[in-house]
């Protein structure tokens, strides 16, 4: 029985960006309410056009300006967009959040890819409870986690005791963990990889029991040891999930905000400045309007780049 | 194979005992903290319990910090916009998921695009044109813009919700004669009640901890993330206060995600399968 | 209760032709079967009267109205779907009152039709559950009992017993006989399994490819099949299939190719309507073992391939030759076991000739 919506335009449960656009006319069944879609649509879409897609467009517009928010701006063009070439701060914003990425995408991938395939597929009881804790760093509010960790990083604070107490005191920056050019960036990054980690473990845990536990006995059978186990079953079975996390936690890296304001406030200096930091010092302390907006559309156009380039990459990667 | 040995078990439940430990305890030290004695230098150093317990913190936090007028700003704007997040994005996903209409999946496209829209990209003229509408400090300015800002999302969450919805029985529903509107609101809505009731969680969360925005556009009528902040800066030695307020802050929060910890799970989880 | 009339009725996916000409007269209150294997059109033929699909060409009438354009509620059909389509989150009443309150029907004349629906259909102790806890039996009848409720002049059913099992199904074919006889409207009923065409329908259109093979009542269609296709779709166990070479001389032909030569009395006229081979088609039930002086066309010596126990008889399959198989039934308590050399004939009068290259019959001898 042919199946209709398969050669219709009905949008369909397929996965949608990256899909071909075919352009199929499209032709109405008796009585059917075409023309009311446009109603459904329009209430949300207008608020979303209001409130998303037109600033964008004048975010655009806004960037080509050198602006103090207050006296008409000057045209320049593309020179808020040139300044990433010489203008130090943003350089540095993008390296910062470049390096936060290890802390933020790539360690809590790791430690729930190590600690998935350390826990053996067995059922563990009160498992709810658990991931009920482990989820809680990223559900509280972000506000509250970052002034948690100030305090950690308190110079008397508990980090620092347990320090002291193992003989390790001598480590302890003398301006503070946060407060220190070195530290500072670091700091934030172990915060994120506390709140990002047991997401990480959850999501890679339930996808570890999505493999067919045949696979593994297959591998035991082929004399297989855990390493190798792990590398030919286990890491293959998480292609997914690695790559929803990946595109994911790389894209909100990239946003990071609230722990900087927070923790940092982009200092000690610049070391700990990010790129959404910037903006908002931009437009409400430096006046450079223009130059945030620029800096706005430029991360932007970074998170599609990165979206479509990781998906590829993935794609690639399980074609093989 | 299947049956683990008794060290495997005993590692198992170490290894999630310790990473939940790990994921709890800083946030069990912001709670030891807040029964300090106030006053600068007064914090946990260690796992030390605090000298007393002094339950003060929190009336002083709540009356210093202004925590009555941020808890209110915070519950209207969450009040109207997960409603109005959630209906709008029933309305959206059920015309994407059922109706053919020409153009539609482009506007499907524009929608998603907003998953990838950061908000630093629309921040600078957003402010303007808040300002310009007169809204800055306003509630409406975070509940249209919060509300907006869930619509990628909630569309594409509905959607793929009514989508799922077997289509003899909409197919049934039309020989049966009932209208777009009757079969939404009156089929598709009871079936898809789970994903509903994620969504509206999530948009929950996405309200309550939502700072950026707060920081921005308010400044008399801060949410509660936003006047903890400006708290923390007015007292940063007072640990103990503060602490008090972080506590407050957290707990409404806290509450909705125990209850509804299947539906967080359930949406951060399956949520995050994009193209 | 009308008449369904499909008049040269066209219906294309994209490049695919789902349905071809296809021209059918339902008569008002008949029970006509729509049979076929998957991809025959029927289901298409079914949902394009619904207007679940919207034709390509060509006319549908209900009653006497050209119903192309009209959407499903304002056709005045009802439908009981494969898999039942009930409304999951509300009960079994609020299922069938549904159809009556788009309409907006009175309440008491919808209470009215669900108690006697539910009464039709012994339906009433479970009008307060969901469909979640009714059992698949259960469903179907609450499915029935919603295109019921609804009075329509034609009732759709694609293939509503598919899903259960095999003695439910069996009761449930006399149940919805049953209504029909009771309830008289005209029905329109899709199946893929034969058994169930020949044995609800008042007529049975054998559909192949989206195109009409035959309709005709089951006796019409069982004893005198219109060609290759519909003789070996109808009937259980399949008719076996020959193909002979003829020669005639006078009143006689001998149909003869491998291990097969018998003589056959010519009926008149009929050699001349074949020019060339002609598949011979003979149902195992007119296949019997060789007795001598029985009077059946043959013998036919084979090997007995398979043996399949019946339980009332006995069905082998006998080859006699390269790719040449006869499928005979036989007494249980015959002694053939696989491997063994059978002799048999067949019926005279009941060899179904079929010209070898239109695959059109052409006559019984």
């Amino acid at each position: 029985m042919i199946d209709a919506e398969s050669v219709s335009d009905v949008p369909s449960r397929a996965v949608i960006v990256g899909g071909r656009r075919s352009r199929q006319r499209v032709e109405s069944l008796p009585g059917e309410a075409r023309r009311i879609g446009y109603l459904y649509v329009a209430a949300p879409f207008v608020l979303y056009a209001a409130f998303n897609l037109v600033p964008l467009l004048q975010g655009v517009n806004d960037s080509l300006y050198n602006w103090d928010g207050i006296t008409p701006g000057t045209w320049v063009g593309l020179g808020n967009y040139t300044d990433f070439f010489t203008d130090p701060a943003i350089r540095d914003g993008y390296v910062h959040v470049l390096i936060l990425m290890f802390f933020y995408s790539f360690m809590p991938i790791v430690i729930g890819l190590f600690l998935a395939a350390l826990l053996s597929r067995i059922r563990i009881r009160g498992l709810t409870f658990y991931r009920m804790l482990l989820f809680l760093p990223l559900v509280i509010t972000d506000v509250v986690t970052a002034l948690a960790w100030t305090w950690i990083y308190d110079q008397s604070g508990p980090l620092n005791t347990v320090l002291k107490s193992i003989g390790l005191g001598r480590l302890i920056p003398a301006a503070g963990w946060l407060g220190d050019f070195n530290t500072a960036l670091p700091s934030v990054g172990v915060f994120g990889m506390w709140g990002q980690f047991g997401f990480c473990l959850i999501l890679f845990v339930a996808g570890v029991m999505k493999i067919p536990a045949s696979l593994y006995e297959a591998a035991w059978v082929d004399g297989a040891g855990p390493v190798r186990e792990f590398f030919a079953v286990t890491l293959p079975g998480l292609r997914y999930e690695l790559q929803v996390v990946l595109v994911l936690s790389v894209i909100g890296t990239l946003g990071t905000f609230d722990e900087i304001y927070i923790m940092t406030s982009g200092g000690p200096g610049t070391s700990t400045s990010v790129p959404a930091y910037v903006v908002w010092q931009r437009l409400f302390q430096t006046g450079q309007v223009g130059s945030a907006a620029a800096l706005g559309i430029v991360l932007m156009l970074i998170v599609f780049a990165v979206t479509y380039g990781l998906n590829r990459l993935m794609e690639r990667g399980a074609g093989e | 194979m299947n049956t683990a040995s008794r060290t495997q078990v005993a590692i198992n439940y170490a290894l999630i005992v310790v990473c939940s430990l790990v994921a709890v305890y800083p946030l069990l030290g912001v709670i030891l903290a807040s029964l300090y004695p106030p006053g600068p230098g007064s914090a946990p150093s260690g796992f030390a319990l605090p000298p007393s317990f002094d339950w003060h913190n929190y009336i002083s936090a709540w009356n210093q910090g202004g925590f009555a007028a941020s808890f209110t700003t915070s519950i209207i704007v969450a009040a109207l916009m997960v409603p109005a997040s959630v209906v709008l994005s029933i309305l959206g996903g059920f015309a994407f998921a059922t109706m053919r209409f020409r153009g539609s999946r482009a506007i499907f496209y524009l929608f998603i695009l907003g998953l990838i829209i950061p908000t630093e990209a629309t921040i600078v003229p957003l402010y303007y044109d808040v300002r310009a509408m007169g809204l800055l400090d306003t509630y409406w300015a975070l509940i249209l813009l919060e509300t907006s800002g869930e619509l990628a999302f909630g569309i594409f969450w509905m959607r793929a919700a009514f989508l799922s919805a077997p289509r003899s029985m909409l197919e049934a529903a039309r020989i049966d004669g009932a209208s777009s509107w009757r079969t939404l609101w009156q089929l598709l809505v009871p079936f898809a009640r789970p994903a509903i009731l994620t969504l509206t969680v999530l948009a929950f969360a996405d309200s309550w901890n939502e700072f950026f925005l707060a920081l921005v556009f308010t400044v008399n009528h801060m949410t509660a993330p936003a006047s903890l902040a400006s708290f923390s800066g007015r007292y940063t030695t007072n640990i103990p206060l503060v602490s008090a307020g972080a506590v407050m802050v957290a707990v409404p929060i806290l509450v909705v995600f125990i209850i509804f910890q299947r539906q967080f799970m359930r949406g951060m989880l399956t949520g995050a399968v994009k193209g | 209760m009308a008449q369904v009339v499909f008049d040269e009725v066209s219906k294309r996916f994209g490049v695919v032709t789902a349905l071809r000409d296809f021209s059918l007269n339902i008569t008002d209150g008949e029970f006509v079967v729509l049979v076929g294997p998957s991809g025959s059109g029927k289901t298409t033929a079914l949902r394009l009267v619904a207007g679940l699909e919207a034709l390509t060409a060509g006319d549908i009438r209900v009653g006497d109205r050209v119903v192309n354009r009209l959407p499903p509620r304002d056709r005045d059909i009802a439908m009981v779907f494969q898999d039942y389509a009930l409304y999951p989150q509300m009960s079994v009443r609020d299922n069938l009152a549904f159809g009556l309150k788009t309409r907006k029907m009175p309440r008491d004349e919808i209470e009215r039709r669900i108690g006697r629906a539910a009464e039709m259909l012994d339906i009433a102790p479970l009008l307060q559950r969901k469909p979640r806890a009714l059992s698949g039996g259960q469903r179907q009848r609450v499915a029935l009992g919603r295109a019921l409720v609804r009075h329509p002049q034609v009732f759709l059913m694609d293939e509503p017993l598919s899903n259960l099992d095999a003695k439910l199904r069996v009761q449930t074919r006399t149940e919805i006989r049953r209504l029909h006889e009771q309830v008289g409207t005209t029905t329109i009923y899709v199946t893929h399994d034969q058994v169930e065409a020949m044995t609800m329908g008042d007529r049975v259109a054998v559909m192949r490819e989206g195109a009409l093979e035959q309709v005709g009542d089951t006796r019409a269609v069982y004893e005198h099949p219109a060609n290759v296709f519909v003789a070996g779709f109808i009937g259980s166990p399949s008719m076996s299939f020959a193909t002979l070479g003829v020669t005639s001389k006078d009143d006689e032909m001998v149909l003869s190719r491998g291990g097969v030569s018998i003589t056959v009395d010519s009926a008149r006229g009929l050699a001349d309507r074949i020019s060339g081979d002609v598949i011979v088609g003979v149902r195992p039930e007119h296949a019997h073992l060789w007795v001598d002086g029985n009077g059946l066309a043959g013998p036919i010596d084979g090997r007995a391939e398979y043996v399949e126990m019946l339980g009332r008889e006995m069905l082998i399959g006998a080859a006699t030759g390269p790719d040449q198989r006869f499928s005979v039934l036989a007494s249980p308590d015959a002694a053939v076991k696989p491997g063994d050399q059978i002799r048999f004939g067949l019926e005279r009068g009941r060899l179904y000739l079929f010209d070898a290259r239109t695959q059109q019959a052409v006559g019984a001898v």
